[in-house]
């Protein structure tokens, strides 16, 4: 016991190394031939509406989820059509609650992640990360959820079941 | 649109003529005079009951059907013979030198909706092609940018039923093609006609990139044999 008091700072360091660094983390969960599903704590993740000024229609927006990947490279998860300035925010809003409220959170996405990555000369900031390259690889926007139930999908909302359709790979 | 289809009349004159109505107080005899007045030729416009008909009795036999590859989506196969028909019939009817090939169609509709009739999350679009409440407008206008082939008497709830969606979807990419060509002075991509149909032509946003990207992976899945 007492050697553990003389020692415990170091053992609280290796235990920080252990545990607290590996509190962050991107996993790929599952694969198909056109889906991916990816596990990945909420710091890694950042959702956001982009603004469409060049449409001719006004007030249309991109939806986007930046994801910082297992070698600090950004993928996009977009969703591939455009929207309204109200369905963007409020899908911002929810996907963001589901952040706040979770700790592992699931996303799932309708493409491959099987290209190479190669770096692009945009740069994004993860919050709470840091400023990183994209890699050239994205998948389409179809769902995302946390382990507390709260999900979000992108065709239909949070209404119940959810996720569904073509998620989760393996039912 | 190839310059001999802007030569050919869509529209005639009709000669003031009598008209058979129901008799009552007004028409004792049952018959009217209806003044000069427009008609629309045949062929150049196409109704609600036009298209379930056209698509009912269509020739389904030397029909270009997209590649059945469901792209993984659960219904990502259920609407090819709607976009094999109407892929057909705007091909024949605009008569295009480089036809619109069905896995286009396919691969669009994959990234709009992930093949979904109505995706309620977005008031902007409505339905499986994602069809916006101004383009269905133009799409019926007798004397709009689509004046030579127009349609009318849809509604927009009609949108949500792909049956309607898919043909109004493929005549506002021949339209779109056009609007490409004026824009980029040359013959477009395929791309290039989606970005357009997107709205995302002239666009420098990472959503014309990413969902190009997308529009791309999905179409060289279709075109694998």
């Amino acid at each position: 016991m007492n050697n553990f008091k003389k020692h415990s700072p170091v053992f609280l360091f290796i235990f920080f190394i252990l545990f607290g660094c590996s509190t962050s983390y991107f996993q790929i969960i599952g694969t198909s031939s056109n889906r991916v599903e990816i596990n990945v704590t909420p710091d890694r993740v950042f959702p956001y509406c982009e603004p469409q000024p060049d449409m001719e229609i006004k007030d249309l927006f991109g939806f986007h989820i930046l994801v910082l990947d297992e070698v600090k490279t950004i993928l996009f998860v977009t969703q591939t059509n455009v929207l309204d300035k109200e369905g963007c925010h409020k899908r911002l809003d929810k996907i963001r609650r589901i952040l706040k409220k979770g700790s592992n959170i699931y996303i799932g996405g309708m493409g491959n992640l099987n290209n190479p990555r190669k770096e692009e000369k945009n740069q994004y900031t993860i919050p709470e990360h840091g400023t990183f390259h994209s890699n050239s690889r994205m998948l389409q926007f179809m769902v995302i959820a946390n382990e507390q139930g709260d999900c979000y999908s992108a065709f239909q909302g949070d209404s119940k079941p959810c996720p569904r359709g073509e998620f989760p790979i393996k039912q | 649109m190839p310059s001999s289809m802007k030569s050919k009349k869509k529209i005639t004159i009709v000669r003031e003529h009598p008209l058979h109505v129901q008799v009552s107080n007004k028409n004792p005899t049952g018959i009217t005079i209806r003044d000069q007045h427009q008609r629309r030729l045949p062929g150049t416009s196409l109704s609600l009951e036009d298209i379930k008909s056209i698509f009912k009795n269509y020739n389904l036999s030397s029909l270009i059907y997209p590649n059945p590859n469901k792209l993984d989506f659960p219904n990502g196969n259920q609407y090819d013979e709607i976009i094999a028909v109407w892929t057909d019939y705007f091909n024949q009817k605009f008569n295009s030198i480089s036809p619109l090939h069905p896995n286009v169609v396919k691969a669009l509709i994959a990234s709009e909706s992930g093949f979904r009739s109505d995706p309620p999350e977005n008031k902007v679009a409505r339905g499986i092609t994602q069809i916006t409440k101004q383009t269905l407008k133009t799409l019926q206008d007798p004397k709009g940018e689509t004046k030579d082939f127009i349609f009318y008497k849809i509604r927009q709830k009609d949108l949500l039923d792909p049956d309607i969606a898919i043909p109004l979807a493929i005549r506002w990419l021949f339209r779109k093609k056009a609007m490409a060509k004026q824009k980029l002075k040359h013959e477009p991509t395929t791309e290039e006609v989606i970005l357009e149909y997107k709205g995302l032509l002239k666009s420098k946003t990472e959503l014309k990139d990413k969902a190009l990207n997308n529009f791309r992976i999905n179409y060289e899945q279709l075109q694998k044999t």
